[in-house]
């Protein structure tokens, strides 16, 4: 080939092409050579799976029940030790909608801010379509997939919560609808002598503000013993403690009873400076942020701060729940139940 | 032609299935990604909003590489079998009570197959072993 380019000049212009051509045919060469080697090994392999899998008889043996009940034993400890509330857990939620419910919230050092947020199903009118905050495309009576979602962001630095039941709902193939009910505390708070008691009030309408060192009464007519400041006794039976909790809410009621140090309009950016939000030391500005992955408040914007906000009757429908820290889930209940359950059927 | 291949499929799938730990796999699969949909965070968040966010990933992730190495690599699926188990476990307390309990328990029994996977004796001679013990 080299000899000939020199021996004729018109075959020696036409070289490169040539040798681009023989270059070409060798690469697919190759490639045929390589993807006939493959093949060969996939046959090989699956000659050899097939070899294997008539020669012998494999499954699953009886030991599995024996590792599988050690597991189930170890779950079933660690559930009775979240229960007993000596195991704290990791509990972060977002995307679907869920409502929370409680029968008082003792939060110390809140802070909270409007934002938006995007979320993958959302359903309320607070949400919009797109991302450009159009209202006209608000979300009313239909779910709208990466929605744009108008939320109130609330850090909690430490909670108590007397009650917590969470429903979230899901629409699942051939079953239809179903909930997801997480309940936690005790049924009966005692007080006004009945034995039975609800875990959950319907609503918060007809309670009683708390005065110094008695109770609150609920609207299932039981109370709830409060502190002179409204607080809850670490004697009360049940008690969920949680601290970093962060609510990603668009609509929160209750009755607020016996709130103190209560800043509507601070400064959006240093609000979690204030509550001593992630790691920061209540009070003391500069110290606190909001968690990783939160959009941070615009400076001047509208935020809230509270010392004390203790609500009874904690009704919400939230987006998401963080905890960047930990919570104790005494009596915890998990449940599936088909159907859209709601705040009556925590009790 | 198509009747044929997807018999010769059909046998290959069932090969597949009885030379590694399928069911024990598949369920572990079922219960990583259970447990990753639950607490599916955005990236971005998942990346900067520390373990709270990311441990469904981790855990959830974890269980699905396990799952797979047990059908990919069933010499290795005592191994496999053991630390999903131990994920499985441990998703309790970091992910969302590990997806509800449900990717736990899935999780628990999942690898419990791998684990117990292996050459199960002919049923003639399982017969024959239950006779002797019920004679003895």
């Amino acid at each position: 080939m080299k000899h000939s380019r020199h021996r004729d000049g018109a075959r020696a212009s036409s070289a490169p092409t040539g040798t681009v051509r023989s270059l070409a045919h060798r690469n697919a060469a190759a490639a045929r050579t390589t993807a006939r080697r493959l093949w060969d090994q996939v046959g090989e392999r699956s000659r050899r799976m097939h070899d294997e899998a008539a020669g012998s008889n494999h499954g699953s043996r009886r030991r599995g029940v024996f590792a599988a009940g050690v597991g189930f034993a170890a779950l079933f400890t660690m559930w009775q030790l979240v229960a007993a509330n000596v195991l704290a857990v990791n509990f972060t939620t977002s995307d679907n909608q869920f409502g929370l419910y409680s029968n008082y919230l003792d939060a110390r050092y809140a802070a909270g801010f409007l934002s938006t947020t995007t979320r993958k199903n959302a359903s309320s009118d607070s949400c919009t379509q797109n991302a450009s905050g159009d209202s006209a495309n608000s979300v009313t009576g239909g779910t709208a997939t990466n929605a744009q979602c108008a939320v109130a962001e609330l850090g909690i630095n430490t909670a108590q919560l007397a009650g917590l039941c969470a429903i979230a709902h899901e629409k699942l193939p051939v079953i239809g609808n179903v909930s997801l009910m997480i309940r936690s505390g005790i049924n009966n708070y005692g007080g006004n002598g009945s034995s039975g008691g609800q875990t959950i009030p319907d609503s918060y309408s007809g309670m009683t503000t708390a005065s110094a060192g008695t109770s609150v009464t609920l609207a299932s007519g039981n109370t709830l013993s409060v502190s002179g400041t409204g607080q809850l006794p670490g004697t009360t039976p049940g008690l969920i403690n949680a601290n970093q909790l962060f609510l990603n809410s668009n609509a929160l009621s209750g009755y607020g009873n016996l709130i103190s140090g209560l800043n509507l309009g601070q400064n959006a950016a240093d609000v979690a400076s204030y509550a001593g939000l992630t790691g920061g030391t209540p009070g003391s500005p500069g110290t606190g942020s909001w968690p990783a992955g939160q959009t941070a408040p615009t400076a001047g914007n509208f935020g809230l701060y509270a010392n004390q906000l203790n609500v009874a009757g904690l009704s919400g429908s939230t987006y998401g729940l963080d905890l960047a820290g930990n919570i104790n889930l005494p009596a915890l209940s998990i449940q599936v139940v088909t159907g859209l359950k709601g705040q009556a059927d925590c009790s | 032609m198509a009747t044929k291949a997807r018999r010769e499929a059909r046998i290959l799938f069932a090969a597949f299935r009885r030379s590694r730990p399928f069911w024990g796999g598949l369920w572990t699969i079922v219960a990583g990604a259970w447990i990753v949909k639950v607490m599916s965070f955005p990236l971005g968040i998942a990346l900067n909003g520390g373990w709270s966010y990311s441990a469904g990933y981790v855990v959830g992730g974890s269980l699905i590489v396990f799952g797979v190495v047990a059908w990919l690599a069933p010499n290795y699926r005592m191994l496999a079998g053991v630390v999903a188990f131990l994920l499985a476990i441990a998703a309790f307390p970091v992910a969302d009570l590990g997806g509800y309990l449900v990717g736990s328990l899935l999780g628990i029994v999942g690898s419990s197959m791998i684990i117990a996977w292996g050459d199960k004796p002919a049923r003639l001679e399982r017969g024959r072993r239950r006779k002797r013990t019920r004679a003895a």
